[in-house]
């Protein structure tokens, strides 16, 4: 009696040891798989490359941006129409999490001409702590490149995409 | 009195068993999850979908430059090149810079 009485206590230690067992292999692939993907390096830079297609699209200045030489500040009023940009995101994104910055130079000229931007303007002072390795702060895309107008003037451009999303790329 | 004895001895190994078996997994799981940390899938794209290679070598910022290049005037077109080298050479461009100089110069 005593013998069977033993045998169905170490039959229940085996099943405590196989739950114990079973349920760290489960916490083990979760804690392995649920790592997301940090993608906002390809984000940025498709974000930045659309902006440069608006703006210089097959490298010539957008018609409606420079008429005549001169900016049209209608391009400026209704920047995020005129490139197809919605930063809305998610419902459930208290902020923006997108922000483009467009500064448009005449030649060689130091002072920008011309400067255009959208979504959340706080990324901005974010992007500048350049060298810092913390994912926690946004995604940056910084691209200098030089474009013509009607008049075969020549117009740099200073472009810069932030993206933010923590919370969609980093554990 | 011996079968007593005999009992709590078995009894202690399987309790240090079960500590053993609870630290290695502990010790497991603090593993995996250092290694699965953020994967941070770098910005290079493909050509096209039927492209062999598995990252593209143009850069759209360097072509629209090039394209600049060869229709501003020539006022222009002389510092621009001095300009698109030094930023060729800060990185700033991904692509070959002779090679898209090039490329772009045949079809236009």
């Amino acid at each position: 009696m005593k013998s069977k009485k033993g045998n169905s206590l170490i039959s229940l230690y085996w099943f405590f040891i196989l739950g114990i067992i079973v349920g760290g292999v489960l916490i083990m692939t979760n804690a392995f798989y649920s790592a997301p993907y940090d993608v906002r390096n390809m984000e940025a830079e498709l974000l930045g490359n659309h902006v440069a297609n608006c703006i210089s699209p097959e490298g010539k200045m957008h018609h409606l941006l420079i008429i005549g030489g001169r900016f049209f500040p209608a391009f400026k009023e209704d920047f995020e129409g005129k490139c197809k940009l919605n930063f809305a995101g998610f419902e459930d994104w208290d902020i923006e999490e997108y922000y483009v910055h467009v500064e448009i130079f005449k030649g060689a000229a130091k002072i920008p001409s011309y400067n255009l931007s959208a979504g959340n303007k706080n990324w901005e002072i974010d992007c500048e702590a350049e060298g810092v390795k913390f994912n926690k702060l946004p995604v940056c895309f910084n691209k200098t490149y030089y474009s013509y107008d009607n008049q075969s003037t020549l117009w740099r451009i200073e472009l810069l995409s932030a993206v933010s999303k923590v919370q969609e790329n980093v554990k | 009195m011996r079968n007593k004895k005999a009992q709590t001895s078995e009894t202690i190994t399987w309790i240090v068993a079960t500590i053993i078996i609870v630290l290695l997994l502990l010790f497991f799981i603090f593993g995996a999850s250092m290694l699965g940390s953020t994967r941070v899938v770098e910005g290079k794209f493909k050509e096209s979908l039927i492209s062999k290679s598995f990252e593209s070598n143009s850069d759209l910022f360097l072509k629209k430059s090039i394209i600049a290049y060869y229709n501003v005037g020539e006022n222009y077109a002389r510092g621009l090149e001095r300009n698109l080298i030094s930023l060729n050479n800060a990185g700033n461009f991904r692509g070959n810079f002779t090679l898209e100089l090039n490329e772009i110069q045949n079809l236009i």
